[in-house]
């Protein structure tokens, strides 16, 4: 479950028929992370965490995302269906598989968190070692 | 991009500013305001935390602008 979400993207980027799929899911994950990115830089600076090597990604992506977000939307996701009006369906499915899988993934590795143990198979040390 | 050296500014439905280059961006001194995309969306909301910059509050607030240009309002009274 942990890495499910990194699999979903393989799925959908690695074959040109699955376009649709991927655009769908790009587009949807540009659309929703700037304000998540700014929760995380906001957080690390409430934990004191200062250096800029630890919040700079997240802070660049909170301004970087507020402008992915229409051209991921607008110009890429919708261009692509404007070009190619059968793929809409992929690209709303795309999306749709993305929230599902994001929302699985979460409860999984809060659940995880929660109970205070590793949200993988295997701890760490164990699936390297095996 | 068609227009050749002009800088282009899109306001998107229910969102920012985007202006692509090239341009440069000055406070009301002509002091330059650093930004390091090729791009940038700026805030059209009112609501960013990153002034003038977007910073995609205008999602949680749900703000709602068209992309072309608004109609002239008609005076409404009320009674």
């Amino acid at each position: 479950v942990t890495l499910a979400t990194v699999n979903l993207m393989s799925l959908f980027g690695l074959h040109r028929r699955r376009r649709g799929l991927i655009v769908g899911h790009l587009a949807l994950f540009e659309m929703t992370s700037s304000i998540p990115n700014r929760r995380y830089a906001t957080a690390l600076r409430r934990l004191g965490v200062r250096a800029a090597r630890a919040t700079a990604f997240f802070d660049e992506h909170v301004t970087a995302d507020a402008i992915h977000e229409n051209v991921a939307a607008v110009d890429l996701a919708g261009g692509l269906a404007r070009l190619e009006p059968a793929l809409v369906g992929d690209i709303l499915l795309g999306a749709r598989a993305l929230v599902e899988l994001e929302a699985r993934w979460a409860a999984h590795l809060l659940d995880a968190w929660a109970a205070g143990r590793s949200s993988l198979r295997a701890p760490l040390g164990q699936a390297v070692a095996a | 991009m068609s227009s050749g050296e002009a800088a282009r500014i899109t306001p998107y439905r229910d969102g920012p500013l985007l202006v692509r280059g090239p341009f440069t961006l000055v406070d009301q001194d002509g002091n330059e305001i650093a930004f390091h995309q090729r791009t940038i969306a700026l805030c059209r909301c009112g609501r960013s935390s990153r002034k003038p910059f977007c910073d995609g509050t205008h999602k949680a607030t749900g703000w709602r602008a068209d992309s072309g240009a608004q109609e002239r309002p008609v005076a409404r009274f009320s009674r």
